[in-house]
């Protein structure tokens, strides 16, 4: 045998590598695959922060005023919360001192400075010597009340003021400062009655959409793939549409059928035979908000358990038939185990999402009646308490984020419960079971098209409910004060931006994820960072790019180091509203690029390289074409999702850049609800047009170059 | 019968201590071969041996721990795939589905130079030497798996290789087509002279196509040498019951150079194979059709006494389970020995199960091992 070499220590072998040259394809593959995490990194990683920085973190400004000319004059200096509007009775540290420099006033206290020229007080320290004053203070005023912090010093030197080491300029007169304040945003939160309400509503909506919502799907996802019924192609369109509308139509839909005038709640209008039907629900609550949740969380939730409940051995069934289990025994034995998987799986989606949607709630915004994503809204936007709105954006979070880890860990344990060998579940017939399930399946599907129909009709009457002349003139917009239209060709722009713009960096991101060799520590950072978007709520996205790209400059940690923010710039233009549809939308297209690339030979790529052909030939040539089902997919999902969304971009838009979601919300605020209406209706209109569209081009991309695919 | 496995002298493939890990996983510990120009090697050895890993390495797919890849004498380690001029064909062909046959095999022929003309003129050339004229304008999926086997060759000779590498490219097809690639694919191998290097688990196939073999288990090389040298003299237990059946009877003691006992039991073996010192204890290994059976004792030295337990119909051949006795008795000193007999034979010496036979083991069949025989789990395939 060969004669072996001196026994290297096996770690230090493992560790050694005989590093091949890089091609110039290869640089070509690192610098892109770079620039991708380091996208990543700008736009999901480092905004996240920003919003933990801003709930622990906040702006205090020392100001300093001096007063009066004769012997009584004094320098105040205060520090205070630095916040724009000022509000009236902020608190302020405030120290005062005489223009003699022989007393100060901290507080309410008057001191007189002692031997050694040092005054302590308070937290308070303040310290004289010939011209020199320093003022260093461990509170400041913060919401009302003094908070510990880290201390700030003032200094006055002669005529120049220092604020923590830093000269001011001439005609200023005072500086903010950043300081850690720990939880305080937090303990406020939960001591305020009406927001600490708002968790609870949030939580209560969010079980109760799950529970709804988790067994309706079941029931029509087994109606779709265990029973005989008829009409299935129906009932699945169906079942899909309301992933056309932004969740604001069912919010507006179930005030016309449920509100105080609403169709249901008046009995028709009080007409004399229906009266007796008058049902006020008391919409304006969490009873509304999960009527409209059930409806928003249907789709995705019905999609998860039709593949569960389809990938089921029918082996299994043979075999508890055979062994004389009955039909009870089956449904806990074989049914529930097969789609356990999927039924946590549409559990955490369902939770996550009716937690955190904004639409249906701002519709239905009642007397008191609040939910944690409205609290975000109205304490960044309409109080511009940016901390808060941070600290409402983690409690948000977390439900979403526990529930994101706890389903990577069920996804890691799921094993593959269809082989190669199963034999795939044919349903047969079955009177009694078909015949009940047809009329659940309808009952849903009736539900899900009245609430479109509602919208739809009232966006084309006079004025409901008192005329039901048939009219256009709310697709006008006349009187709104909104360019309506302006906002719909914003959206549509936005929207094929996010398409091509998403569906190329997902697609790339995939490609390079999947089907590299090298790199592994940059691709599994792609595929982690890839992977937290589908845990973040649109509204989290929404506050974390004012935070990030507001901020002119940031300063690197540890130092006083500042670099401008090469993103500034994009704030308030339409880019930054693509960004945030790209990244909240990112990981289910993210997942369906990956499952694509992966039904390819793994091997195209170093076959490709051996024959000395450069990746990004093989790509555009072989990996893009086999693929284009999947791209066209995803850029039809980017822009559904991107014209129905509003929680990210409700913070983000300009008033030249409003979309038509935005205007949805904000014509319903002032009150235009038909016209709202019709605005959701152009939304829903469009989406189902792209869809018909993008099905059409795949139909003839596969006729014309997907020849390959028929034998 | 074992002539020396022959050393290239001016090897045109070397591999030279070469160690590859993953993690704390040695997938390849510390092997060197060489291959002379126009050589067809076969990289031999159970699923998981290592031996996918080293062709990687070879090709540049992998960047390993230690060791060199020399290609005409020319250290290429550090060289990527691309430019190490090997055409590689993969277990599952990885023809492109989208292209047709005839953009499949020009995939990798360079434009440079080259008039349309001229490339398609090379791409009929290349599928006529694989015996598909006419079929470039097919998709892959319209052929039949060995014919998509033989695209991909082409694809991989377009573009004139220096070393050609496949995995396991036969074992994705019917046994009846891949019988008769074997032939074809070492035809053209010959016929075009190129070097190859080919990874199998399928040890008729390295038998019956390799110039050399070089077996791999555990990430380890075991032995390096033509396929009737691997089969006459396997330097190794593992060598010797991966390649073909061995009979392994444990338990001899060394007489001299030459002999060794068992209670009364003395056979003579292969001192060729050498190396074992008397006293010591080894275990001897031969070819059940190497057994010589008969009714009689025709011979007066390496003659056992077997009684047939029980009898199998191969076919060309009867196997045939004896149970041999040394004098001591007891069934502790017993062993079994499988035996091969032509039909023809068979039929002359008329045996039944239970029938006592004399069994005569030619001395240079026999060879001693020091190591115990292998677990029968890593029997071959």
């Amino acid at each position: 045998m060969s004669d072996r070499q001196p026994e290297l220590d096996s770690k230090r072998l493992a560790r050694r590598r005989v590093r091949h040259r890089r091609d110039p394809a290869e640089w070509i593959r690192l610098i892109l695959i770079s620039s991708i995490a380091l996208w990543l990194v700008s736009v999901l990683a480092l905004p996240l922060g920003q919003i933990f920085l801003k709930a622990t973190h906040a702006d205090f400004r020392a100001q300093f005023t001096a007063e009066g000319g004769d012997g009584r004059a004094v320098t105040h200096i205060g520090v205070h919360e630095d916040r724009a509007p000022a509000q009236a009775g902020d608190e302020t540290c405030s120290v005062a001192i005489a223009k003699d420099r022989e007393t100060v006033t901290i507080g309410e206290t008057t001191l007189r400075f002692p031997e050694d020229d040092e005054i302590t007080h308070e937290g308070v320290v303040v310290y004289r010597k010939d011209d020199y004053v320093r003022v260093r203070t461990s509170y400041a005023g913060f919401n009302k009340k003094l908070v510990r912090v880290s201390p700030i010093t003032i200094e006055v030197r002669g005529n120049d003021w220092f604020v923590d080491g830093q000269q001011l300029e001439e005609d200023q007169n005072g500086k903010s400062v950043d300081r850690y304040i720990g939880f305080i945003n937090f303990i406020e939160y939960f001591g305020t009655p009406h927001l600490r309400g708002s968790a609870w509503n949030s939580l209560k909506v969010g079980v109760l959409t799950t529970v709804i919502a988790v067994s309706l799907a079941f029931l029509y996802a087994y109606g779709l793939t265990r029973t005989t019924i008829r009409g299935k192609t129906f009932f699945r369109i169906v079942a899909m549409l309301p992933l056309f509308a932004p969740t604001m139509l069912y919010g507006l839909s179930l005030v016309y059928l449920f509100g105080n005038k609403g169709l249901i709640t008046t009995g028709f209008f009080e007409h004399p035979m229906f009266q007796w039907m008058a049902w006020d629900i008391g919409l304006y609550g969490v009873t509304g908000v999960v009527l409209a949740e059930v409806l928003f969380t249907f789709p995705p939730a019905l999609m998860i358990l039709t593949v569960a409940l389809s990938n089921t051995d029918a082996r299994l069934y043979e075999a508890a038939s055979s062994l004389g289990a009955g039909r009870v025994r089956t449904f806990f034995t074989v049914t529930l185990p097969g789609i356990k998987y999927g039924l946590m799986s549409a559990i955490f989606v369902c939770f996550t999402l009716s937690f955190t949607d904004f639409g249906a709630p701002k519709i239905l915004e009642g007397k008191g009646f609040s939910v944690l994503a409205v609290d975000i809204y109205k304490q960044a936007v309409g109080q511009a308490n940016h901390g808060m709105g941070a600290t409402v954006s983690i409690i948000l979070l977390a439900p979403a984020i526990i529930s994101f880890i706890a389903d990577q860990i069920v996804r890691r344990r799921q094993a593959a419960a269809i082989t190669a060998q199963s034999v795939l579940l044919t349903p047969k017939k079955e009177r009694p079971r078909d015949w009940g399930m047809l009329v659940v399946c309808s009952a849903i599907a009736s539900y899900i098209l009245l609430v479109l129909f509602t919208a739809g009709y009232a966006s084309l009457v006079t004025m409901w409910p008192y005329d039901f002349t048939l009219t256009l003139k709310h697709y006008s917009f006349d009187g709104v004060g909104i360019d309506a239209y302006g906002a719909y060709a914003n959206s549509v722009k936005v929207a094929v931006l996010s398409a091509v713009a998403g569906t190329g960096l997902v697609f790339l991101a995939a490609y390079f994820n999947e089907k590299s060799r090298r790199l592994l520590w940059l691709r599994r950072g792609v595929q982690f960072l890839a992977m937290i978007p589908l845990a973040l709520p649109g509204l989290v996205i929404g506050i974390a790019y004012i935070f990030f790209f507001n901020e002119p400059a940031f300063t690197l940690p540890f130092t006083s180091l500042e670099i401008p923010n090469p993103f500034n710039h994009l704030y308030g233009t339409i880019w930054i509203l693509v960004i945030a549809n790209v990244v909240h939308f990112f990981t289910v297209s993210f997942l369906t690029a990956s499952t694509a690339l992966r039904q390819l030979d793994r091997e195209f790529e170093t076959v490709s390289e051996s024959m000395s052909v450069p990746f990004y030939v093989t790509f555009f040539r072989v990996t893009v074409p086999v693929c284009l089902p999947a791209i066209i997919e995803i850029a039809m999902y980017l822009f559904v999702s991107s014209m129905a969304t509003v929680s990210a971009v409700i913070f983000l838009y300009s008033p030249a850049t409003r979309l038509a979601s935005v205007a949805v919300v904000d014509m319903a605020d002032f009150g235009y609800e038909a016209a709202a209406s019709a605005m959701c209706m152009l939304i829903v209109l469009t989406n189902i047009g792209v869809r018909l569209l993008s099905e059409g081009v795949s139909h003839i991309f596969r006729k014309r170059t997907q020849a390959w695919r028929t034998r | 019968m074992a002539e020396p496995t022959p050393v290239p002298e001016q090897p045109f493939l070397e591999v030279r201590n070469v160690t590859m890990t993953f993690g704390s996983f040695v997938a390849v510990d510390n092997v060197s071969f060489q291959a002379a120009k126009g050589e067809f090697v076969f990289i031999l050895g159970p699923s998981g041996c290592g031996k996918t890993t080293l062709l990687r390495v070879i090709a540049g797919l992998e960047e390993h721990n230690a060791g060199q890849i020399l290609c005409r004498g020319r250290d290429v380690s550090h060289l990527p795939t691309s430019q190490r001029r090997c055409g590689i064909v993969f277990q599952s062909y990885a023809l492109f589905p989208n292209l047709t046959v005839g953009q499949n095999v020009a995939y990798g022929i360079s434009r440079k130079g080259r008039t349309r003309g001229q490339i398609a003129e090379r791409v009929a050339d290349l599928l006529h030497l694989v015996g598909l004229r006419g079929s470039g304008r097919k998709y892959p999926a319209q052929l039949s798996g060995g014919q998509q086997q033989r695209v991909a060759l082409a694809r991989a000779l377009a573009t004139d290789p220096e070393l050609l590498l496949l995995d396991e490219p036969l074992s994705a097809l019917d046994a009846r087509v891949r019988l008769r690639l074997r032939s074809e694919i070492r035809g053209l191998q010959k016929r075009l002279g190129i070097t190859t290097v080919m990874v199998t688990h399928d040890q008729q196939e390295a038998l019956t196509m390799a110039d050399r073999i070089v077996v791999m288990d555990e990430g380890i090389l075991k032995q390096s040498a033509t396929p009737r040298n691997l089969y006459h003299a396997p330097e190794d237990t593992f060598v010797a019951n991966f390649i073909g059946a061995m009979n392994f009877i444990e338990g001899w003691t060394v007489e001299d150079d030459r002999h060794a006992t068992r209670g009364d039991l003395r056979l003579r073996f292969n001192a060729d194979a050498g190396g074992v010192v008397p006293g010591e204890s080894i275990t001897l290994a031969f070819r059940p059709e190497d057994v010589r059976l008969d009714r009689e004792h025709a011979h007066d030295h390496n003659v056992l006494v077997g009684q047939v337990e029980s009898i199998e119909f191969r076919g060309s051949f009867y196997r045939l389970d004896l149970l041999v006795r040394d004098s001591r008795g007891g069934s502790g000193h017993a062993f079994r020995v499988q035996a091969d007999l032509q039909n023809a034979q068979m039929e002359r010496l008329n045996i039944n199960e239970g029938a006592e036979l004399s069994v005569y083991l030619p001395s240079g069949r026999v060879l001693p091992f020091r190591a115990p025989p292998p677990d029968e789990d890593t029997d071959a395939l």
